[in-house]
């Protein structure tokens, strides 16, 4: 459902992203991880149709995403960006209900969708409560909740764009979302693409991970186990990286230890 | 209780309002006289007072609605057609229209078009001064640099305007319903189809203030979109500011209490903004006439008087991370 090929960008002269080749099919979730400023959030927003690739071929269900009408589009492809700020005491129903923007349904079978959403999501105590009450981790839930009611019963297969979607949530929150990620990709006809910073978490989750360098360029793509090595993300990174372990032996994902160069 | 409930309650509220305004002033009528048909109430009502009330309750209405429509646009809870420049350039035009146009040729249409595109061109310069992402303090500091510029201009024309037209350059700056006649009325009824298409974009205003990016995710084309929703407010703002002059803050302060006290969705802030703006500029109109009646005060400087103060607690409110 989404294939890339060859693709780079360029932007005023400046190679942004070079030759990323990546396949991902449905009910997959893939991870684009890579040091700061190798743009993974750039990657991201291709895939979302936010701009134009430069070189190479990337298909979404077939078409170039800018293809798509932007309603049509927004009706197969939900992303969440790094920040949503919002300003406005809109309620947290309201903000999901945003989600279901693109589909013009009637209000009633929009309010079932953001019910089954908030349910999903554990935010039914919240749904009267101001965003501009909410602390940053219990409003990032929100956004996501709101990236999940847009492809939620999706009658085709749809694809969510997630950007760092762990970055404000507790160690608790991480595992929450984590489980309700897979129960969607379970439940729903989706693919997930996210944008990954913590190493720590990198090998729970994921079916496919794609590396990128500083520069850009696609270190490495397949499955977790293969991409994920100890001497792949040292050389990405420049630091000496060890994979850890938890008692029982079981992947506790990667860190650098104290003394790496 | 329900929000058409409320809205219901509003509307009676208006009403009063409206009626009241027509009953008062040099010559009391109770609410049984306004309807006799003698020549002293029929000229009294119905060529002084009713197209006053009539018109205030347009232009409140509007004004109220495109300040919503503003802030909405800019996501920004703090902006206002008078305060980001949007009625200091429509005045100007205005004036340059007074002092250099309307010897050859007036028209209230015309007045009315020059101060639109002097609110056009007031409000780009403050996106192209504000950047792509505003931010509060970029707004606020355009509009203050444009409106100073605009109200010298303002003041230049004043003084370049022969006397018989100074008094008319001048009231701009004032804003002021006391030469309101029916001509003006059927001007006036332009702001109705903006405030119709501004309510019909309630929910792409919604999205709106999630992020450009945002939007566009969620399939909106946020750049024409957004530029519609200014040219409806310019239009409003326009063709009020061309009618009666700058009337400020109501734009700012009366989306902010229907955010307050009903909901923040537009579906709702758009007309509840409309349906109390016009009535706070009826009930405005008629306490500048009645305070020190008969003289009569400009009525932007009662619906200044009572909205600065206003403003100054939202502030102090945002200063302490507190958004309303």
């Amino acid at each position: 459902m989404l294939v890339l090929d060859q693709v780079g960008l360029e932007i005023k002269g400046r190679s942004i992203l070079k030759d990323v080749r990546l396949e991902l099919a449905l009910g997959q979730h893939l991870a684009i991880m890579g040091p700061n400023g190798a743009g993974k959030s750039t990657l991201l927003g291709l895939i979302a149709g936010d701009s134009e690739v430069t070189s190479g071929c990337l298909t979404v269900f077939g078409k170039p995403p800018r293809a798509f009408l932007p309603l049509e589009r927004a009706q197969r492809i939900a992303a969440l960006s790094q920040s949503s700020e919002l300003r406005f005491p809109f309620t947290v129903e309201e903000v999901i209900g945003l989600g279901r923007f693109p589909f013009k349904a009637k209000p009633v079978d929009a309010a079932i969708i953001v019910r089954e959403v908030m349910n999903a999501f554990q935010l039914n105590a919240f749904a009267q409560r101001s965003m501009l009450s909410l602390s940053g981790g219990e409003r990032q839930r929100v956004h996501l909740a709101r990236a999940v009611a847009q492809i939620w019963s999706s009658p085709v297969p749809a694809l969510l764009l997630l950007d760092e979607p762990f970055a404000a949530l507790d160690i608790a929150h991480q595992v929450v979302l984590r489980r309700l990620l897979a129960e969607v990709l379970a439940t729903q006809p989706v693919s997930i693409v996210s944008v990954v910073h913590d190493l720590a978490q990198a090998t729970q989750g994921y079916d496919q991970v794609c590396l990128l360098t500083e520069q850009g360029d696609q270190l490495a793509f397949g499955s977790p186990s293969a991409v994920l090595t100890a001497t792949h993300l040292s050389e990405l990174y420049g630091i000496t990286i060890s994979e850890m372990r938890f008692a029982d032996g079981t992947p506790a994902g990667f860190g650098a230890s104290p003394a790496a160069p | 209780m329900k929000l058409w409930l409320w809205f219901g309650v509003l509307v009676i509220l208006w009403a009063l309002v409206f009626f009241l305004s027509l009953g008062s002033g040099y010559t009391e009528l109770n609410f049984g006289d306004i309807w006799r048909q003698d020549s002293l109430t029929q000229t009294v009502v119905g060529e002084v007072r009713l197209p006053r009330a009539l018109l205030a309750t347009l232009l409140g209405g509007g004004l109220a609605l495109a300040g919503g429509g503003i802030q909405g646009v800019f996501r920004n809870p703090l902006a206002d057609p008078a305060l980001i420049g949007i009625s200091g350039g429509a005045a100007l035009f205005a004036a340059i229209y007074i002092v250099f146009v309307s010897q050859t040729g007036f028209s209230l249409l015309g007045l009315s078009g020059s101060a639109f595109f002097g609110g056009l061109i007031a409000t780009l310069l403050v996106l192209v001064i504000g950047g792509r992402q505003p931010d509060l303090s970029t707004i606020l500091l355009a509009g203050i640099a444009i409106n100073a510029i605009c109200i010298a201009g303002v003041g230049l024309m004043s003084y370049l305007a022969p006397d018989q037209t100074l008094r008319s350059v001048s009231f701009w700056a004032l804003g002021s319903f006391n030469h309101v006649g029916w001509a003006e009325v059927s001007v006036g009824l332009l702001v109705i189809p903006a405030m119709i298409r501004l309510i019909s974009l309630s929910l792409v205003l919604d999205v709106l203030l999630l992020g450009d990016q945002e939007a566009a995710h969620l399939g909106v084309s946020v750049i024409p979109r957004r530029i519609e929703v200014i040219l409806w407010s310019a239009l409003i703002t326009g063709i009020s500011v061309s009618l009666v002059g700058i009337i400020a803050f109501v734009g700012l302060i009366v989306p902010h209490l229907v955010r307050m006290t009903f909901s923040a969705k537009h579906v709702v802030v758009l007309p509840f903004s409309a349906i109390i703006g016009g009535g706070l500029l009826v009930a405005a109109d008629l306490f500048s006439r009645s305070l020190l009646a008969p003289v009569e005060l400009p009525v932007g400087i009662v619906t200044t008087l009572l909205g600065a103060p206003v403003f100054v607690i939202l502030v102090a409110r945002w200063s302490k991370g507190l958004w309303l």
